[in-house]
């Protein structure tokens, strides 16, 4: 029950400010600021599938995960071998360890103008963003974590007899996994981020970026606040998934907080 | 049997020799014990003959094998237990030897019975942030042991370590060595460990060079409160305060 109420109360919170906010912004300038009540009767008459912006709402978010998973995908996998190669290799990190510390400082919408030259308007320059922006925080955590293992554990492995292959699967990849896991969720949260922002300019036709811009062109502003619970609903989603992938890893071989 | 012959070692960021022709012959299944201050070179010795650093010049012989890396025929127990965090005690017990190629039953049985052995068995499936400091440096122990290590090298392993847990850890470790037979050279600071474990105990001083040796005769195991091992353990002090002051 405690928990229950826990979860939910932060939601409670929000529609409680929103039912506030949408009764001020009525009262204060006359604008019809949809409720959160008239968002989930919008949001429901989607999902029985009313269209959206010429396409159905699952058809949009199919297009967005999709995106989302290949170039958030992309980005992790990179950033993860990159951050695992520049911590073994001194060199290699000495040489390019402040690229991905520079394009962490690159804002995601930044990235418009060189992926719509580098790939025109569509599909792929969407990709770009998505990777350019997601690839960073997981290249930079990773990187971090391979830094922070203690010198110590690779003497003990290496005189419990460990060669180079057992050092780097058995002792480097889990010692780097919390902060593997962080990155993760950094990059994937950013590469979500962009890839709405850039679906609502780059113009992909599909989208649930491109869907929430065309229902504020349309002035149909339901549609645009059900187009952001999903955003979130989703988001929060594979915040999950990561949270139980880190319950069913580093939780257990760490001390709960209040132990400590 | 370990052998170290005119050994000059100093550290990459700095000029000041650690170790100037420096020799030491310990022979097989020898329980010897190294005190000092601390910087005087107990640890970096021992990270030479485990194999973590290379000399300058001379050279480490074990077993009759030139030292060249770490490896597990020179186990090392260090001050922390150094477990892998990620790895269960059983786990951890059995890296070693899976990374020696071992099948994974042999494996299991091996591990079992070490475990059985050093009283861990019910702790197989607990992660290292579940047990004590002790707990911990038994399974650090236990890991190297599982391995038969003909030379063990300890550095301060039990310092950190309340006297009761220390004391017993002590005693397992003796009746281990009797057990096994290994050679072993301990690093601590404190005169009293040395009196009770040690066969030979040598005292360095702060220039690395070893200023006093002394053959402790009594037999094992020895009394805590014996007039001999109090007497050995007085000496120790009065060589140790010396040095300080000299």
């Amino acid at each position: 029950m405690k928990s229950l109420l826990r979860t939910l109360l932060p939601f409670f919170i929000v529609v409680l400010i929103w039912h506030g906010l949408a009764l001020f912004v009525l009262w204060q300038r006359g604008v019809p600021f949809p409720t959160p009540w008239q968002t989930l009767e919008r949001l429901l008459e989607l999902v029985r599938g009313a269209p959206l912006s010429g396409q159905s709402l699952g058809e949009h978010i199919f297009r967005s995960v999709y995106r989302w998973l290949l170039g958030s995908g992309l980005a992790a996998g990179l950033g993860i071998s990159y951050g695992l190669l520049a911590g073994w290799f001194r060199s290699v990190e000495i040489a390019t360890a402040r690229i991905p510390q520079t394009l962490l400082l690159v804002p995601g919408l930044a990235w418009v103008p060189v992926a719509l030259l580098l790939f025109g308007v569509g599909e792929q320059a969407t990709l770009c963003m998505i990777f350019l922006a997601a690839f960073s925080p997981v290249a930079v955590s990773v990187l971090a974590g391979v830094r922070a293992l203690d010198p110590a554990l690779i003497r003990a492995a290496r005189m419990l007899g460990a060669g180079r292959a057992m050092l780097f699967l058995q002792v480097l990849i889990p010692a780097a996994l919390p902060a593997l896991l962080c990155g993760l969720r950094l990059g994937l949260a950013t590469g979500w981020r962009v890839l709405v922002a850039a679906e609502m300019v780059v113009g992909t036709g599909t989208g649930l970026g491109y869907s929430l811009i065309q229902s504020r062109w349309n002035l149909d502003y339901a549609s645009s606040f059900a187009c952001i619970v999903v955003v979130c609903a989703l988001g929060l989603g594979v915040d999950q998934v990561l949270t139980y992938a880190e319950r069913k890893t580093i939780a257990q071989w760490t001390l709960p907080r209040d132990t400590q | 049997m370990i052998y170290v012959d005119t050994l000059c070692f100093h550290y990459p960021h700095t000029q000041r020799p650690v170790f100037v022709d420096f020799s030491l012959h310990v022979p097989a299944g020898e329980f010897v014990c190294i005190l000092g201050q601390s910087g005087c070179g107990k640890t970096t010795l021992l990270h030479l003959i485990a194999g973590f650093l290379a000399p300058i010049a001379g050279r480490i012989v074990v077993n009759g094998l030139p030292v060249c890396g770490a490896g597990p025929e020179r186990a090392m127990i260090f001050q922390e237990a150094t477990l892998f965090p990620w790895l269960t005690v059983a786990d951890n017990v059995g890296f070693g030897l899976r990374a020696q190629g071992m099948g994974k039953a042999a494996i299991t049985q091996t591990v079992t019975a070490q475990l059985e052995r050093m009283g861990l068995a019910e702790y197989a499936h607990r992660y290292p942030c579940h047990l004590s400091g002790g707990m911990r440096q038994r399974v650090a122990l236990a890991r190297v042991l599982v391995l038969e290590p003909p030379v063990l090298l300890m550095d301060e392993p039990f310092s950190a370590l309340d006297i009761p847990t220390r004391e017993r850890l002590q005693d397992d470790l003796l009746t281990l060595w009797m057990t096994q037979g290994n050679t072993i050279i301990y690093v601590t600071h404190s005169a009293e460990e040395a009196a009770y474990l040690a066969g030979r105990i040598l005292v360095f001083a702060p220039s690395g060079a070893i200023i006093h040796q002394e053959q402790v005769c009594a037999s094992w195991p020895r009394d805590r409160l014996g007039a001999e091992r109090l007497a050995v353990e007085q000496r120790l002090r009065t060589v140790l305060r010396n040095a300080a002051t000299s």
